[in-house]
């Protein structure tokens, strides 16, 4: 493994709430070199604001405090507002969950690419924008991107949604990728084709990747190594292709509940919560 | 060759972006036009802006021109709607008052609404103490009545049409900065906002480029709405004499000049206020019409 992009040591996220605040993300800590990482866990288990945090999008009332946050040598948590508008969506940028709602609906899809240029870059000529877009386009495989670029995002599908989505993320060549539950608005035939596309161009342009996501198979296949998380903290840490040998009893119970192609027994186990100190 | 105009505007299936966007206008107006009172509204406002840009060729009077052997002659073949106590022409006078009339409403318009927009849109996205001073602000305009916060505006800057646009975009951009801010407050925490600010967009760059753009549609049907409310501030300020000055057009001002005679001469009051009523009339009967095609809410309803 090369000198790490991203270290997080001891991440903490709260809420204030009636009785104090609230932890919701309880010392979370792991290294990240220009590689795949799976968090996996269930709804509220913290997956997705750790993403956040390490953007600092956690707005007031929210807290987030941490040991230590370095991405490839800087230091976040010391960088002014301005300093970390220099790093979101140029050095780190995020795939949102549904393209519905992350996508300004009274804007057109190419002007939305060409958004996340202009902000880092200005000046650019319009021609060469719009020349940008169209070959960002085509990388995400979209058919005849002259005319998608003047579409608005209520007259795109679910899936190509989300191919606008992941070219604008990563149109400004990030070298770290957040994609939070990336495909999980979208239907099963086309997630496949969304996470082989994420997949190649993470490797065609030596990224890192966090895939936050509660699909067991789903990281198993596209990740290097997986994070369980459980109410806030990691609970296991493997490889991927070990998740089989996972010991924490929640790693267990999440495989076990996972249905097989052949099932034979009568009842999906269910997770028994007892085995752990968790929720 | 006009129903293969229509054809080409009503087709399902257009061939282009720029037919397409025909059609659909083709569609909003004929919704707008079916109607009837938006059609009405749509007529009286047209006629306004028309009568306002052809003044000199409508009127068939110099508005100032004074004859005083002809003074507060009745409604007459000669003069439409007879003259004043200096013998002017009242017609001629209520035509080129559509001049004034139309000025005062676009300044305003102009002046208030984008800076309501932009006081509730920063103060709605940016919240906290910044959200609490600028509604607090907001709060005291809205807390005195319009037309006594204008009289003192005006009274403090002089008298005059300018001054009495001034006067009335301080007093009307409140109600704006409201509308934005809630329609704001709806959609700050949504998806598209966090991405836009993800991708490292300053706070200025998401409200100007991102959250702007989502209020105009309402903010535009607020204004038309308001207009019948400036035109009666601008005329009640005519009419007690701190809006246009004489000699000029002004409705309210000639409403004001005719109350003296007003039990025997009733024109030389009655005809400006007619005008007033109507344009009045017009702009609220466009506004809900506006409001009913623009709403998708509704769509499908009527």
């Amino acid at each position: 493994m090369s000198a790490p992009l991203l270290e997080v040591e001891n991440l903490r996220v709260a809420f204030p709430g009636r009785d104090g605040p609230v932890e919701v993300v309880k010392g979370v800590s792991f290294r990240l070199g220009r590689e795949r990482l799976g968090i996996v866990g269930e709804s509220g288990s913290g997956k997705s604001l750790t993403g956040r945090a390490i953007l600092r999008l956690i707005r007031p009332p929210g807290r987030v405090a941490m040991d230590r946050l370095r991405f490839d040598g800087i230091d976040l948590p010391a960088l002014s507002e301005k300093g970390m508008r220099a790093v979101r969506g140029a050095r780190i940028s995020m795939v949102m969950q549904d393209p519905k709602f992350s996508l300004n609906p009274v804007m057109t899809v190419g002007d939305q690419i060409a958004e996340a240029l202009l902000v880092h870059q200005r000046g650019r000529r319009r021609e060469e924008l719009r020349a940008r877009v169209i070959e960002m386009l085509e990388k995400v495989r979209i058919n005849d991107p002259e005319r998608v670029a003047g579409l608005y995002p209520h007259e795109v599908s679910g899936g190509m949604g989300q191919r606008v989505m992941i070219a604008m993320m990563l149109i400004p060549e990030p070298d770290l990728l957040i994609a939070d539950e990336p495909t999980s608005a979208l239907d099963v035939s086309v997630q496949a084709s969304v996470m082989d596309l994420i997949d190649a161009l993470i490797r065609e342009n030596g990224m890192g990747l966090i895939l936050i996501s509660h699909d067991l198979d789903l990281i198993a296949r596209y990740c290097d190594r997986i994070l369980v998380m459980n109410a806030g903290s990691v609970v296991e840490e493997c490889a991927a292709g070990q998740l089989d040998a996972a010991r924490h009893p929640y790693t267990r119970g999440l495989l076990a509940a996972v249905p097989r192609m052949n099932e034979t027994r009568e009842v999906l186990p269910t997770l028994d919560r007892t085995v752990w100190e968790g929720t | 060759m006009f129903d293969a105009t229509r054809d080409w505007l009503t087709d399902t299936a257009p061939q282009s972006r720029l037919q397409a966007n025909l059609g659909r206008g083709y569609n909003l107006a004929g919704a707008l036009l079916r109607n009837p009172l938006a059609a009405l509204g749509l007529l009286i406002v047209t006629l306004l802006i028309l009568t306002a840009i052809f003044a000199p060729l409508i009127a068939p009077y110099e508005p100032n021109a004074q004859n005083l052997s002809n003074r507060l002659m009745p409604p007459s073949g000669a003069h439409w709607m007879g003259t004043d106590e200096l013998g002017r022409d009242i017609f001629s006078r209520v035509v080129y008052g559509a001049r004034i009339t139309l000025m005062i409403v676009v300044l305003v318009a102009v002046i208030a609404a984008p800076v309501g927009l932009i006081v509730g849109a920063v103060s709605g996205y940016l919240g906290g103490w910044v959200d609490k001073v600028l509604m607090g602000i907001t709060d005291i305009f809205l807390s005195m009545p319009k037309l006594i916060l204008a009289l003192a505006f005006v009274a403090a800057l002089g008298p005059g049409i300018e001054n009495a646009v001034i006067a009335i975009a301080v007093t009307a951009w409140p109600p704006y900065a409201r509308i934005a801010r809630a329609e704001v407050l709806t959609f700050r925490n949504s998806e598209f906002i966090a991405a836009v600010r993800l991708q490292g967009a300053s706070a200025a760059r998401v409200v100007l480029r991102h959250v702007l753009p989502l209020c105009t549609s309402s903010m535009i049907i607020r204004v038309t709405l308001d207009m019948a409310g400036i035109i009666l501030i601008a005329a009640g300020l005519g009419f007690l004499g701190l809006g246009a000055q004489p000699p000029l057009p002004e409705w309210g001002a000639m409403i004001s000049r005719g109350r003296s005679y007003i039990l025997d001469q009733w024109w030389v009051a009655t005809m400006p206020g007619f005008a007033i009523i109507l344009v009045s009339l017009g702009f609220c009967f466009l506004g809900d019409g506006l409001r009913d095609v623009l709403d998708p809410k509704h769509e499908g309803k009527g």
